[in-house]
């Protein structure tokens, strides 16, 4: 019999399992017939291998949960449908936003969890869930030290991001995620969590009380080969975790939450943002919340693909140290300093009459470029380009030299005086640029992060639709969960919400009692 | 029976000039081919479905471990800090890329960080010809 022949018939088998399927039918029976998850008695059900926890997703959340959960003392296994792990994280830019850390007490900054809390409230237009808000502030101090005890460096200055009303900002040494998944894959790897990639979640096993207690999964499987991989069944004697991330490069599905975020639109986020497993936990009763949600990160270039050089260019130095112009006029026209979502929706106000984008410059000083760790990298590849005089900026461009000479002396007056009485910038580290040479970037904002997901209660289970009670078995951590930021997410801010909400899912998990499961 | 078979063998007379005629990179056409001019394709796809993307361990076989492998392209100490990386050791996931998500057989390489970067690499054979830029 051929592999997929077996497959076909025990497949058959467990939905034969699947009679008591109307149990889990109880939150809804339509819901259940469509959903790809298998019913049965826990008895009925063999599986092809089993674990205490599945963690599905290798980012920030799902390391964490599985390296935390294998600190309590369980059996993790970890599986990412992609040929590398990391997802976004790998790839993120490491920033990390911590209330009260000891680098803000060496520094004398001022800062609280309910600082925190009120910060990303007011930037989530008061959208945000208030509880996990609160878990979220209240746990990043303690998990940037257990990050610390696992390896992750830091840059030893803080940093002060958009929306943030003080410097609460970390960065790792290698301004990357990498800096934070690489170390937790080493100590997962050494407390024995079994990691395997290119194994793709395809649905839920549940048993006759409707609790989760394994998955199907494709192994083998070639991302974004719908039809490549074969099926396995995984149990999971106390939960599978859900850390499977965003889905901004899922154009069809970001397209039906917000029709104006069309494939013209590039993302920052790895091919593998996508989707279906969202899909799978509402098939199974989750509680989808603030989908349309979605965020743009407003210091991408338009001139490279993805994240690429100039968003931590911008960062770092344009929006802090510079200032945004539109070429039209060489003058400013928004807050630098204001959140995601003002700058994005600012910056997309500049297009021509037929409606075409006219990408506005961001650009500062050798002074406001120093700490800028991809200055060199944006211009070797020609995203940032460097002029000695206002003048020479201004031809590369296409800006009116004078106006924009004249806007740079009006904002150096603005900046001693402490006040910014056009657009209200906070003013404490602006800087007066007067001296070349220049560096600068063209901007347009990418899709970048999913502030919907599913909703999630203290404990990070996942909830039901209809009942709002936990699906037992069922955790979700990261970017996955929604409502945490609300309307709009704060920089850095991800990072602590998948570390923390990843931490939690995983002793809560382990923290449970096995149920016993049968193999195949 | 009989039908069935022939309906093998008339398949299989037409699969392996399909192997063929699929393009192989230049670099690996004389040491896939087998002493009647066909292409074993099992060297890299092993006994499974031909359609299977190969695994890392069948480079592997030939090209060495992934750790060796970067260590051939490894940086010299005083490379410039604008210097292309190491296509085999990345920051983001040290040694783990397999093979298979930059070198292709059938079609074009590419390079998997080009998602991000604009890495030249002008090393990597395979691909399309570099625009100049
Ligand atoms: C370029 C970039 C830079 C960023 N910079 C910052 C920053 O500096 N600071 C900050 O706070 N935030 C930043 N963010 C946001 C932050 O990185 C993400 O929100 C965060 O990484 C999400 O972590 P996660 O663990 O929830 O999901 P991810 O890291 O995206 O991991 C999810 C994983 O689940 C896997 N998966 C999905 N579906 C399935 C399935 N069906 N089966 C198996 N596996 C599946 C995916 O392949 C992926 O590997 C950045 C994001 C990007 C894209």
């Amino acid at each position: 019999m051929t592999k997929q022949l077996r497959d076909q018939v025990s497949r058959r088998r467990f939905l034969k399992g699947g009679a008591t399927l109307g149990i889990s039918g109880l939150a809804g029976l339509s819901l259940s017939t469509q959903a790809q998850s298998i019913s049965a008695k826990t008895t009925e059900i063999k599986f092809d291998e089993i674990v205490d926890i599945i963690v599905v997703g290798s980012g920030f959340a799902g390391l964490s949960a599985a390296l935390q959960a294998a600190e309590k003392g369980a059996s993790v296994m970890v599986i990412d449908k992609m040929p590398v792990f990391g997802g976004n994280s790998a790839i993120n830019g490491g920033a990390m936003a911590v209330a009260d850390s000891k680098l803000q007490h060496a520094k004398g900054v001022k800062d609280s969890v309910t600082l925190m809390v009120s910060d990303m409230f007011k930037a989530g237009r008061g959208m945000n869930d208030p509880q996990m808000l609160k878990l979220v502030c209240n746990g990043t101090s303690e998990s940037q030290q257990w990050l610390e005890s696992h390896g992750v460096r830091w840059k030893p200055f803080l940093q002060h991001f958009g929306g943030h009303s003080v410097p609460r900002v970390l960065q790792t040494i290698e301004s990357s995620g990498a800096g934070i998944v690489r170390p937790l894959l080493k100590a997962a790897k050494a407390k024995n969590v079994a990691l395997r990639n290119q194994v793709n979640l395809v649905g839920f096993v549940k048993n006759e009380q409707g609790h989760v207690i394994g998955i199907e999964a494709k192994e083998e499987f070639h991302f974004p080969r719908a039809n490549s991989g074969h099926k396995r069944l995984i149990g999971a004697r106390k939960g599978v975790i859900m850390a499977t991330g965003g889905f901004s490069r899922d154009i069809p599905y970001r397209q039906i939450q917000q029709p104006k975020l069309t494939a013209e639109l590039d993302s920052t986020n790895h091919a593998g943002a996508t989707a279906d497993a969202l899909k799978q936990m509402m098939l199974i009763g989750a509680n989808p919340v603030h989908l349309d949600q979605i965020q743009l990160g407003p210091w991408a270039s338009p001139d490279e693909k993805g994240f690429g050089t100039a968003s931590q260019f911008n960062t770092i130095a344009t929006y802090p140290s510079g200032i945004v112009v539109d070429v039209r006029t060489g003058k400013r026209f928004f807050n630098e300093l204001a959140d995601r979502k003002e700058r994005a929706d600012a910056i997309m106000t500049r297009r021509d009459d037929d409606g075409k984008p006219v990408y506005p410059v961001g650009f500062t000083n050798a002074e406001g470029a120093k700490k800028a760790q991809t200055l060199a990298w944006g211009m070797k590849y020609n995203v940032i380009q460097k002029a000695e005089t206002l003048d020479e900026l201004a031809k590369l461009y296409g800006i009116p030299a004078d106006a924009l000479k004249q806007q740079v002396t009006d904002w150096n007056k603005a900046v001693r005086a402490g006040h910014d009485a056009e657009f209200g910038r906070p003013m404490q580290k602006a800087l007066v640029i007067e001296q070349g040479p220049w560096y600068a970037v063209r901007m347009w904002p990418k899709v970048h992060y999913c502030m919907g997901g599913v909703r999630v209660n203290t404990q990070s289970q996942v909830l039901d639709l209809i009942t709002d009670k936990p699906i037992i078995g069922l955790f979700a951590a990261g970017e996955a969960t929604g409502g945490i930021h609300g309307a709009s997410r704060l920089g850095a801010c991800a990072v602590a919400e998948g570390v923390v909400t990843g931490r939690n899912a995983g002793s809560q998990c382990a923290s449970r009692t096995s149920i016993k499961l049968k193999l195949a | 029976m009989l039908k069935y078979l022939s309906a093998i063998v008339i398949s299989m007379a037409l699969l392996v000039p399909a192997a063929n005629a699929m393009k192989l990179q230049d670099y690996h056409k004389d040491i896939m081919t087998n002493d009647n001019g066909q292409v074993e394709c099992s060297n890299c796809h092993g006994q499974s479905k031909h359609k299977t993307i190969p695994k890392s361990s069948a480079c592997e076989a030939c090209h060495g471990s992934a750790e060796e492998m970067a260590e051939l392209t490894k940086l010299p100490a005083d490379a410039s800090p604008t210097a292309e990386p190491n296509p085999h050791n990345s920051m983001h996931y040290g040694t783990d890329l397999p093979c298979t998500s930059c070198h292709h057989e059938h079609k074009d390489s590419v390079v998997y960080c080009n998602q991000c970067h604009e890495f030249k690499f002008p090393k990597l054979k395979g691909r399309k010809p570099l625009s100049v830029k």
